[in-house]
């Protein structure tokens, strides 16, 4: 692509800055025999702002003669721009068309990017389905934690990563290498990517139907495995951070170093897919953290770090690290930031800590409005823990508070959605009944409740959710509740994108056509609210012969074959269904850290959490 | 002390906001672990201001800022830490100390000189563009249209902003011009206006790119300067 087609492509979008790369700390290898194209199905200050992608970039570009480049699904007005002038999609680094790649690999982080895969595919001239893909295309692969059930976008990739990539991207590169060498057919290709441990090759499994839907998924050949076990990166301490951290030019989502603290949850929260795929818990030693802290900070310049994981205030040595790292940052005027705080891990010292660097809002996530409602989703936080911390973030001095929320959890009662206002104007009374001195003038309680989406590989795998009239009446019930509530805002959204995600999270591969129609109908970034078509949605499913009903709404029966029951997350299936069971009594599950609960089952019990 | 600089802004670099610039800028400077001065307040900043904004997509040779720094760096040294940090497209120079006393740059800046590439649609002869740009500058009043902050279009006279136009270049379907403007902390000369009055004088529609080559000031010693009374 020339300076000049360039320059009028990039004159005719809003922000600019998304296409233009060259930001601080971009690799552009010049030797390399072999080219890989990171896509990201969003735009680019979301797609930046994933850790995981970031990680990749690093680990492949650290491969001897790899060079790894981005690219991110184009804005709408750059998707015209682009069809208008006829050219194709463009890489950032050397604004290399997509096809030019030997391998191209998504990122599938949200089912509602879906649609932008193929957007992104015909914008390269790719044809969308493996088997129209000859062997003058690119190889495609794709991975993140959708992939833990591939089969919605399973039509559409030669090969999927299930689980971390750190050793499997490596190990995929170099069997593409290999079976270059080799002089191979594609064929013989996706035989060698099969026998990488975590690697899916969809075209070598077949899905079965009956008029009910899913009945089974057969494999067609024996050089795939039976099930494919998601791949664990067993040493964090050991494994490679970000390298160099990017500096986008454009403020992103999440503008600041991420620091990995750990990964993997030991609190089991029922609905949470990301605490049961990410098993087990994995900590980094304090000495890298504070390590990588300081070489990341001084290599970006930023003034923000972030000490990211599912649930950083259960990190071991949290009470070592934080004084650390807080006293060396400020001293270089760098505030650090706690995300995923559980309201039962705070501490009042570590928050006035925190104020005394930068001031931001407090966020809690509760989940559900009653204590019965939370022992169902097991999110072992009780209506003291949050009043606590609620009351300890005030007198230091906090007047914003956020509390998130879902509605359509099982077994959810008018009683557990009213319990949501209950909760909020319990903390909005300890505000005010503080004498004004200790605490700040008027305060912001934004509650936000969101739409519970049964996933897969979770206690919740089975379950049917709550319908869009259920969701609607369920809204307007606690829209009427949280008047009266001082301070109080309530945010909450549509719910058929909901409905959406719920059918694609859980969905089987005749979901790949519904994909294509929908795409044919103009859908794109889904989860823009300025670009859902709803409707096209619902032809789409139509044309198929298909409901999104069917796959939202209904409650699947334990024994029910699953279509994503190939994908062994190494969590067992007997474990979540006991979690199911006790999920339905009301029963709590203990966190992992006061013992075992053996999710993993025998064949897995060598996989120690903590040595 | 206080450094004035400047920043070259030229190719990916054209097509960062003004936001985007002092972004990265700043984190430039921290890169260079540059003694930064912070302003006091809720979210403490470096106190580093450019002197002017430029828009996006416009190039520039030379955008002159500010930085305010505890203890003492030689111009060289800070030209030197901070061009090893920056990203592609960007470059400092031109460091001097600030004269003490100095207000904000922003309140001495008094012009700046462009160059502008034009593409019109239709073919244009050389002297037909000279023909235009002296017809252009005899006139008193050279009306357009502005948009306000409400949105609503009000006319406005580019005249007295436009201080000097002539064409240096033609090569092919554009035409190269150097172009002396006002340009202050209110507002100054909008290039894309003057460049829309001169596409409707040769009958054409087009597009064109916009370098900024330098900005001047009044009353700041080492900055570039018009002279007194040049443009009043």
């Amino acid at each position: 692509m020339t300076e000049e087609v360039f320059n009028r492509l990039l004159d005719r979008v809003e922000k600019p800055a998304r296409y233009i790369g060259g930001e601080y700390n971009m690799q552009v290898k010049d030797q390399a025999d072999l080219r890989f194209a990171l896509c990201f199905p969003d735009v680019y200050e979301i797609g930046m702002s994933h850790l995981g992608s970031r990680i990749l970039y690093h680990v492949l570009n650290a491969m001897d003669g790899v060079r790894c480049e981005r690219c991110f699904a184009p804005w709408t007005d750059m998707e015209q721009a682009l069809r208008e002038a006829g050219e194709e999609l463009f890489t950032l680094e050397t604004r290399s068309p997509l096809k030019s790649f030997d391998i191209v690999g998504f990122s599938l982080l949200y089912e509602m990017c879906y649609s932008n895969i193929l957007t992104m595919l015909a914008l390269s001239h790719i044809p969308f389905l493996s088997r129209d893909r000859g062997e003058d295309m690119p190889l495609l692969v794709a991975g993140g934690p959708c992939a833990v059930n591939p089969e919605p976008i399973a039509p559409f990739f030669d090969a999927v990563v299930i689980g971390d990539g750190e050793e499997a991207e490596p190990e995929l590169v170099n069997a593409y290498r290999a079976w270059r060498a080799a002089g191979e057919t594609k064929q013989q290709l996706l035989e060698r990517l099969a026998a990488i441990p975590g690697v899916y090759v969809p075209s070598f499994y077949e899905a079965a139907y009956d008029e009910n839907g899913f009945t089974a998924i057969r494999r067609l050949t024996d050089k795939a495995p039976e099930k494919v076990t998601r791949r664990i990166l067993e040493d964090l301490d050991a494994a490679p951070f970000v390298g160099d951290q990017l500096v986008p030019h454009m403020q992103i989502v999440h503008d600041r170093v991420a620091l990995e603290v750990m990964r993997g949850c030991t609190r089991g929260c029922r609905f949470c897919q990301a605490g049961y795929i990410y098993r087990p818990v994995r900590e980094r030693s304090e000495k890298t953290l504070l390590e990588q802290a300081e070489r990341l900070v001084s290599c970006t310049g930023y003034d923000e770090i972030s000490l990211l994981s599912l649930s950083t205030g259960d990190y071991s040595h949290l009470h070592d690290l934080l004084p650390e790292i807080m006293d060396r940052m400020e001293k270089k005027r760098v505030s650090v930031a706690l995300p995923s705080l559980r309201i039962d891990s705070l501490l009042k010292e570590e928050l006035e800590k925190m104020q005394s660097v930068r001031k931001a809002g407090l966020t809690f996530a509760p989940e559900a409005g009653t204590q019965r409602m939370r022992d169902v989703i097991n999110k072992n936080v009780t209506e003291e823990d949050l009043l606590r911390a609620c009351s300890d973030a005030f007198e230091s001095g906090w007047t914003g508070v956020k509390l998130y929320f879902m509605i359509g959890l099982p077994t959810e009662t008018d009683e557990d959605v009213l319990g949501i206002a209950e909760l909020a104007k319990k903390v909005s009374r300890l505000f005010y009944a503080m004498p004004k001195e200790k605490r700040g003038k008027g305060l912001r309680l934004t509650v936000s409740v969101s739409t519970f989406v049964p996933k897969p590989h979770t206690a919740f795998q089975w379950c049917a959710q709550n319908d869009p009239e259920e969701i609607r009446r369920k809204q307007r019930l606690l829209v009427g509740a949280m008047k009266g509530v001082r301070g109080g805002e309530l945010h909450y959204h549509p719910s058929f994108l909901s409905v959406l995600e719920a059918a694609f999270s859980r969905g089987d591969r005749r979901l790949g056509d519904v994909l294509l129609r929908a795409y044919e109908k103009g859908c794109r970034f889904d989860s823009w609210s300025e670009h859902f078509k709803p409707d096209a949605w619902q032809e789409a499913f139509h044309e198929c012969g298909l409901t999104v009903e069917e796959y939202a709404h209904r409650q699947r029966a334990l024994d029910e074959p699953l279509p994503w029951g190939h994908v062994d997350v190494v969590v067992t299936e007997d474990y979540l269904k006991r979690e199911y069971e006790k999920a339905m009594e009301a029963v709590t599950t203990k966190d992992c850290r006061q013992g075992c609960n053996g999710c993993f089952g025998r064949a897995y019990a060598d996989h120690r959490c903590f040595a | 002390m206080r450094i004035i600089a400047a920043l070259h802004e030229t190719g990916r670099a054209a097509y960062l906001s003004h936001l985007d610039m002092q972004r990265t800028l700043q984190r430039a400077l921290r890169r260079a672990d540059m003694p930064l001065q912070y302003s006091q307040g809720f979210n403490p900043h470096p106190l580093m201001a450019f002197a002017g904004a430029l828009s996006t997509g416009f190039e520039s040779q030379r955008e002159w800022f500010d930085v305010r720094l505890e203890g003492e760096i030689a111009p060289g040294d800070f030209e030197a830490r901070l061009n090893a940090v920056l990203p592609e497209g960007m470059a400092v120079s031109h460091a001097v100390e600030a004269p003490e006393g100095l207000s904000t740059l922003t309140g001495h800046l008094a012009a700046a000189r462009y160059t502008l590439w034009v593409r019109p649609e239709k073919a244009v002869k050389a002297a037909e563009v000279n023909s235009a740009l002296n017809q252009l500058l005899e006139r008193e009043e050279i009306m357009v249209r502005k948009r306000t902050k409400s949105g609503a279009m009000v006319p406005q006279n580019i005249r007295p902003q436009l201080y000097e136009a002539r064409l240096t270049g033609k090569d092919g379907g554009s035409f190269t011009l150097d172009v002396l403007g006002e340009l202050t902390a209110g507002g100054g000369l909008r290039t894309e206006a003057f460049v829309n009055v001169l596409l409707d004088f040769l009958g054409s529609a087009g597009s064109f790119r916009c370098r900024r080559e330098e900005m001047y000031f009044d009353e700041v010693p080492g900055l570039p300067s018009l002279g007194k009374g040049k443009h009043e």
